[in-house]
């Protein structure tokens, strides 16, 4: 007993190490969140030239929302990241689904492949699918930079399916079967509702990751298909610009909006 | 009586594991049957046969008198309750119920009428808009009771239905279950491993073990009569004596062990010289001073004993006795009584004495 008691001097040293502990987690948010801080503050700088202050306006946003080739990329962005959720969404779940549930033959090469995407450095990702695209003679186009994204959002929507499936009582689709539920029903009735929770949090992870790409996509840009992050590329390259803070700005927010609304759903279930 | 569910000659092996091997079973239309057996003997796999989430390595069943090789768990007339209740937990208890009827397109206001009603039966009234994942065991139980039997199957298939209760819940849900079967006469597959549990319930129990059937029979045959020493064995309490056939007929057999003869109820005749087991149930056997006055006729056994070891546990009182051949028999004497009176002590010498046909002279 007298072992487990805590004499003072056990007590000055673990108070010290929680608040050295304390004072550097304060430290880390710092060190991550400050840059960010300081882009969305100068996004309403008044100076064309990004790095000295001189005023508070919202010119920039004006400017932002008015250029055409902000508007554009956005499209494209919106495009590609929508379209590439729902069809890594469909496929990612159909493949978790086929994973867990079924043996086939390969299964265990197939499992280990599925997953490479996640490991590959983009960089590579990048180039052996460009090159896949040259072999093939297809032209550069929103529809290569779409093609790119689900197959690297297939793995992650099925890594995040596949959670869910694990923990999911596989006698709740015998006992529908038992009652009388043919597979489509059980599939439609039980599976999907109580996977739902995994589906859409697969579904926010594929929207914002695609969103968020700039290496893969760089590599798959043809021409008038540029995406926000590779038009921020380009932007920086002629010098930091208030322009470029802005739509770094609304990127950073509209990220933010939905890991919110991924945690929110995945709390309540 | 017709056949609810007949099993010939299968088999279900999972790779190198045989499940359930070679075994055939006939129940009856309107029967409380029970597979009984130890854990990992091959019941739950014999249930999964029956309602289609197995399918038979070897041989065939047919339900209703109808083959089903080939029909999907969702087209058979059984329904099941499952050990783990399996209740869906994304639906309240009245959308549970009515799975089933939903499944069978059901007009909705007879739907509501028979949840309604499957309720009442599981005095689960008013509990209907309640979600399932909050429930006790005892009220889950229930509902999955509720969900099989509103769907009127034919047969009703239950795997350790009452496993995860605690033993006073369990016992009244014995008696309900009981009532509710008769009540519905539909036919009932009951697995437990609780040989008390299948001894009460049912008409008739098929006894497993290692996925082979051992002895089907109603309870009180297969206590009074077991057809080896593995049902003797599983099933309440049995003395086992060694000893060699020295003589036999179709319905008896005598047996030497250590220069004691033995004599009881055999079910064949047994060669001479083979080596068996005489069977005997501690209750059946009766204990007097060898002081006293001795019946004996060629109906019972007598041998000499000794008193070796006394447990007093209230209803009975247990005594351990060595006979000559050196073996030590349990005996269950009711305390009949006054409460001061002691029967035997330690190291009495006794009269053992029981009639032949109570015990059992097993081959093996
Ligand atoms: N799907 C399966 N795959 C492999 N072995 C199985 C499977 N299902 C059951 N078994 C094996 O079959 C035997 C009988 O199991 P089971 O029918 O569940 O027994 P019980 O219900 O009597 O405890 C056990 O040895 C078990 O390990
Ligand atoms: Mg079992």
């Amino acid at each position: 007993m007298a072992a487990t008691t805590i004499t003072p001097r056990n007590k000055i040293r673990k108070s010290f190490n929680e608040r050295a502990l304390s004072w550097l987690a304060i430290g880390m948010f710092v060190f991550l969140y400050l840059p960010i801080i300081i882009l969305i503050v100068y996004s309403f700088n008044d100076n064309r030239f990004a790095s000295v202050w001189t005023g508070f306006s919202t010119r920039w946003y004006t400017e932002v929302f008015n250029d055409e080739s902000v508007r554009n990329a956005f499209r494209v962005s919106m495009w590609v990241a929508f379209w590439s959720t729902v069809i890594s969404t469909i496929l990612g779940t159909l493949t978790a689904i086929a994973m867990e549930r079924f043996k086939f033959w390969g299964k265990v090469t197939y499992d280990a492949i599925l997953y490479l995407p996640i490991i590959i450095p983009d960089i590579v990702m990048a180039l052996s699918t460009l090159l896949f695209f040259v072999i093939l003679g297809i032209s550069l186009s929103r529809y290569t930079i779409l093609i790119a994204h689900v197959a690297f959002n297939i793995a992650f929507v099925a890594i995040v399916v596949r959670a869910r499936l694990a923990d999911m009582d596989a006698s709740l689709e015998e006992a529908a079967a038992d009652l009388g539920a043919n597979p489509w029903e059980t599939f439609r009735r039980i599976t999907i509702p109580l996977l739902l929770p995994g589906i859409i949090a697969g579904a926010l992870l594929a929207f914002t990751l695609s969103l968020d790409d700039f290496v893969i996509t760089f590599f798959m840009a043809g021409p008038g298909s540029t995406t926000l992050p590779v038009l921020i590329f380009s932007k920086i390259r002629f010098g930091a610009s208030p322009e470029v803070n802005v739509i770094s700005t609304l990127m950073f927010m509209g990220s933010t909006i939905l890991v919110i609304i991924s945690l929110m759903i995945q709390r309540r279930t | 009586m017709s056949s609810a569910v007949q099993i010939t000659d299968v088999t279900k092996a999972f790779g190198d594991v045989v499940a359930v091997d070679n075994i055939s079973i006939d129940i009856k239309d309107g029967e409380f049957f029970s597979l009984l057996g130890p854990s990992g003997c091959g019941k739950t796999t014999t249930l999964r046969l029956i309602a289609g989430f197995e399918q038979p390595t070897i041989g065939q069943i047919s339900i209703m008198g109808q083959p089903v090789a080939g029909v999907p768990a969702y087209r058979r007339p059984v329904n099941t309750v499952f050990q783990s209740y399996a209740l869906f937990p994304h639906m309240t208890v009245a959308k549970n119920v009515a799975f089933g009827l939903e499944m069978a397109k059901v007009p909705a206001d007879e739907i509501k009428k028979r949840v309604d009603a499957a309720l009442g039966l599981v005095e689960m009234d008013g509990y209907g808009e309640r979600r399932t994942t909050q429930m006790s065991g005892g009220q889950k139980q229930r509902v999955a009771l509720a969900r099989a039997i509103v769907n009127w199957p034919k047969v009703l298939l239950l795997d350790e239905p009452l496993g995860a209760l605690d033993l006073k819940l369990r016992k009244n849900m014995q008696l309900e279950l009981k009532q509710i079967q008769q009540e519905l006469g539909i036919t009932f597959i009951y697995v437990t491993h609780d040989q008390e549990e299948a001894i009460t319930m049912s008409d008739r129990i098929a006894v497993m073990s290692d996925g082979k059937v051992q002895q089907i029979g109603p309870a009180r045959e297969i206590y009074e009569q077991p057809n080896n020493r593995f049902v003797a064995d599983f099933i309440g309490e049995t003395n086992f004596i060694n000893g060699e056939v020295i003589d036999s007929d179709k319905s008896s057999a005598t047996l030497e062990s250590a220069g004691v003869k033995l004599s009881g109820a055999a079910k064949e005749k047994l060669p001479t010289g083979q080596s068996a087991t005489v069977a005997i149930r501690p209750e059946k056997i009766s204990l007097s001073l060898q002081t006293g006055l001795l019946n004996t006729d060629n109906r019972t056994v007598t041998l000499d004993g000794t008193i070796s070891d006394i447990i007093y546990i209230g209803t009975d009182t247990r005594y351990q006795v060595v006979i000559p051949t050196g073996d030590k028999l349990f005996v269950r004497v009711q305390n009949l009584g006054r409460p001061e009176d002691v029967a035997f002590n330690k190291n009495d010498k006794v009269h053992v004495q029981w009639l032949i046909d109570n015990a059992q002279v097993l081959a093996e």
